[in-house]
């Protein structure tokens, strides 16, 4: 059953927050709280569809588990040999491992992705790595199997994000919630519920009837314009809807999940744009991807530049963000547009140094809001 | 050099700007004094100075959000 996908899936949610806020109140830790929901909310999403079983059930379930004990396995181990001492080859051969799921799904036929693909492969893939890498960093020394499965397997964001962090994820998982937070977190989760309703089921369908379909339809340059924009504002609504479910839900268990999205289509230039889209995915290639690679680049002296590294870094890391999202030629173009956008972004002079007028933040506004959504042409498939 | 001196020397050198010390609580973010460029610098130029490993996952925008809190870090990252 796909998550917030049908009112039986909230009407079974219902009956859980109400579970979950009377155990909050009679003191239930939040570990327990959590792991508890994750593992029964696995069996539902997994095992079931609407009004009865999901065809295969139990090799869907199957599937997912057997990943997440894989992936414990080969973090618990990389833990141990971590513990030793650092060993760059065990850290490759870790992150190796942890991929290994992801790249058959992306990158192989059909059997073989029948046997490993499941909703959510992606996302759990990125959280598993995160562990790998503050382990390689020293910042994570422990590895309880309960609390690692809760983390990699949070329901609420197993299928849409946010991609949460090991070490953040744990401070909430491990804290005791009072009454008074309890009731602020309620709060907050309330809030990101009625957006979710307002973006996902209300906004993003009627921008989809009245715009995204009829422009679909539509021939020539005016309907690909037309359509480009359209799918650009219908993504924001569906992406930033799913993610607020998530992050609502979320917030009902205690676990304060970063937010995903911040007024994206306000950013005044494109490197802005990056810290207001789907922000965890974005903060997650900085810190993994563009930080290590121009970090190591840096320390063994690999170029001349230091901006050169920079410009390696965005094209290694947005290049890697368009095949996350498949292994299309349209993905990695969308990707290698954005590292382009970058890279041109930052080869700009400075405020001051140049000699062109400075947009005004409205234009600015505008120009950025426009390259955005060319690129999201590019990943919408319409175009190829 | 105390460390705060140190770290504000440091942060200088990678914005290239010479004022950083006169507001210790600006946020180096929002007024791109960092950037995700710069903050690496950053992380390289201090461990040359202070002689320590620091691993780019300890670091996050809150955490070096300010000056202050860069020294922050700092004083608690070094072994007394």
């Amino acid at each position: 059953m796909i998550p917030y996908g049908s009112f039986f899936y909230f009407g079974l949610l219902l009956y859980m927050l109400v579970a979950v806020i009377v155990a909050s109140l009679m003191q239930v830790k939040t570990h327990r709280i959590v792991l508890g929901t994750t593992m029964l909310m696995i069996l539902v999403q997994y095992g079931l569809a609407p009004y009865g079983l999901a065809s295969a059930p139990l090799h869907s379930i199957g599937k997912v588990v057997g990943f997440a004990v894989a992936q414990w396995g080969v973090a618990a181990l990389f833990l141990r040999s971590r513990a030793r001492g650092p060993n760059r080859w065990m850290f490759y051969a870790a992150v190796a491992f942890a991929l290994t799921p992801l790249a058959i799904e992306k990158f192989t036929g059909s059997d073989a992705r029948h046997l490993v693909a499941f909703v959510g492969i992606s996302y759990t893939t990125f959280r598993a790595l995160d562990a790998i890498f503050g382990i390689q960093d020293g910042l994570i020394k422990d590895l309880p199997v309960g609390e690692y499965m809760a983390f990699l397997l949070f329901f609420p964001a197993i299928s849409a994000g946010p991609i949460d962090r090991y070490r953040r994820f744990r401070a909430d998982y491990r804290l005791e919630r009072g009454r008074e937070q309890l009731l602020g977190d309620l709060d907050q989760a309330t809030v990101r519920l009625f957006r979710g309703i307002l973006y996902a089921f209300v906004l993003g369908p009627l921008v989809e009837f009245y715009w995204v379909t009829p422009a679909s339809q539509q021939r020539g340059v005016l309907g690909i314009v037309s359509y480009m924009y359209a799918y650009s504002i219908h993504l924001f609504f569906d992406f930033a809807g799913y993610s607020a479910f998530a992050i609502g839900m979320g917030y009902v268990l205690g676990v304060r999940m970063p937010e995903n999205f911040n007024r994206p289509f306000l950013a005044q230039n494109i490197a802005e744009f990056w810290t207001r889209w789907h922000i965890s995915l974005s903060s997650w290639l900085r810190d993994h991807v563009y930080g290590r690679f121009v970090l190591a680049a840096m320390k063994g002296k690999w170029f001349k530049d230091r901006k050169l590294a920079g410009y390696l870094g965005s094209i290694l890391a947005f290049g890697l963000m368009g095949l996350w999202h498949g292994a299309q030629a349209r993905y990695l173009c969308y990707g290698l547009y954005h590292a382009l956008l970058i890279v041109g972004h930052g080869m700009m002079p400075g405020p001051g140094a140049s000699r062109l007028p400075r947009l005004s933040p409205l234009a600015a506004r505008l120009v950025t809001f426009n390259l955005v959504c060319v690129g999201f042409l590019i990943f919408s498939g319409r175009l190829f | 050099m105390s460390i705060a001196d140190e770290v504000i020397a440091a942060i200088e050198a990678v914005a290239g700007e010479s004022n950083v010390g006169s507001n210790r609580d600006v946020n180096l973010f929002d007024h791109q004094i960092l950037d995700s460029l710069r903050t690496i610098e950053l992380i390289v130029e201090m461990s040359e100075r202070f002689g320590v490993d620091i691993a780019l996952s300890e670091v996050d925008r809150d955490v070096w959000a300010t000056p202050n809190r860069i020294v922050a870090f700092m004083e608690q990252r070094l072994p007394a």
